[in-house]
């Protein structure tokens, strides 16, 4: 009798919590589906790019919209709330990276350091110079150089979706891009130059 | 050190997003950049990040790639919003579970404490027959019970009272805290 009752009354608390968890959502369905049709071709680029796996994308893509849903925003406003996405997708990389196991091999820190067996060399061919050298940039570098070149990002913006002190931005990118230009050019990957500029290394 | 910066270092990239770059009207911008360093190696970060932005909406088209539907990801955050409310829902029960064999565990403990020298004979009139030729031998129970032996008589008359005013105690508190989460639930 007692784990009879035990039981109604979890089912029923379960019920009551899944019908808050439902009310916890900050969007309703119809909204969200705008929202998402705005927002995830550019998150999935952005993380699949700072992380170097599409798969890992997914995973943390979904994780970044549940967050985003559950989150508690403070402004309806469609660049607020793309920010805030891009926060938290930002926010669960780092923590993938700091979980990740010290055995498991890190991204080489420089060009010539790539190791050389046969997989990683027929991976390395296959992914692209800049995806080459972003394995070689640290995590906040590829963020940074990511919302500002692939997105187009302002400072303010960047400074909004990775946390950062509006101030800080313009130095740390300065230093990110003179880093992946240099990274580039001394990879001697060919940088086509856009028209009317003179590549000045 | 001076940080060497330009104004026009976002109007290149929003050139380059834009395709105006490459089009007449951004003549202009494109003769700033060839003269400006700072300009000039946005132009070309930004070429190369774009190329890239590119490469991932292509892989996105592919038949095996693509994106999850949004009523897919709305689902899948319901479910996984149901299932956090059920956990907290929970909590309270292990916690008022955990806690009532906690305080079964040590009343199982006082108890053995509290009844050892009826435990002992027991264990005593076993032994006794475990002797008789037809009951094959039981273990030693004094080498392991001993310290029983010696704590039980120690406090002949407090091990009771003691014992008592424990179990009380831990019953009044295990009814206050159920009392509390029943209060909480509602």
């Amino acid at each position: 009798m007692f784990i009879r009752d035990i039981t109604v009354t979890e089912l029923e608390s379960s019920k009551v919590g899944a019908e808050a968890a439902e009310q916890a959502f900050h969007m309703d369905e119809q909204t969200f589906r705008v929202f998402y049709e705005n927002t995830a071709r550019l998150l999935w680029s952005y993380l699949s790019r700072i992380m170097g796996s599409p798969t890992l994308a997914d995973d943390l893509m979904q994780e970044s919209y549940y967050r985003f849903l559950r989150a508690d925003l403070k402004s309806e406003e469609a660049a607020y709330q793309k920010a805030y996405l891009f926060r938290i997708a930002t926010n669960l990389a780092r923590d993938h990276w700091r979980r990740r196991p010290r055995h498991e091999p890190a991204e080489a820190a420089d060009p010539e350091q790539v190791p050389a067996d046969d997989r990683t060399a027929e991976r390395v061919q296959q992914r692209s110079d800049l995806g080459r050298v972003m394995g070689w940039l640290k995590p906040r570098e590829r963020e940074l150089l990511w919302l500002a070149y692939a997105e187009g990002a302002s400072h303010k913006e960047i400074a909004d979706a990775l946390g950062l002190r509006a101030a800080s931005v313009r130095l740390l990118l300065f230093r990110a891009r003179q880093k992946a230009l240099k990274l580039l050019r001394r990879s001697r990957l060919a940088i086509p130059t856009p028209a009317g500029i003179s590549d000045r290394s | 050190m001076k940080l060497p910066q330009c104004e026009r270092e976002q109007e290149v990239v929003d050139a380059l997003r834009s395709g105006r770059w490459a089009s007449v009207w951004g003549e202009e911008i494109r003769r700033h950049a060839a003269v400006c360093a700072v300009c000039s190696d946005v132009a070309l970060a930004a070429q190369e990040f774009q190329r890239e932005a590119e490469r991932a909406r292509a892989e996105l088209q592919q038949p095996e790639a693509g994106l999850p539907s949004p009523g897919l990801v709305w689902w899948k955050a319901q479910r996984a919003a149901r299932r956090a409310a059920e956990q907290r829902a929970a909590e309270p029960m292990v916690l008022v579970e955990r806690l009532a064999y906690a305080v079964g565990a040590l009343a199982a403990l006082g108890l053995g404490v509290w009844q050892w020298p009826r435990i002992a004979a027991w264990l005593h009139r076993a032994q006794t027959l475990a002797s008789l030729p037809h009951f094959a031998p039981l273990p030693e129970y004094s080498s392991r019970g001993g310290w029983l032996h010696r704590l039980a008589p120690a406090w002949p008359g407090q091990i009771p009272a003691f014992l008592l005013a424990a179990s009380a105690a831990a019953f009044l508190a295990f009814m206050v805290f159920a009392a509390y989460v029943v209060w909480r639930e509602d």
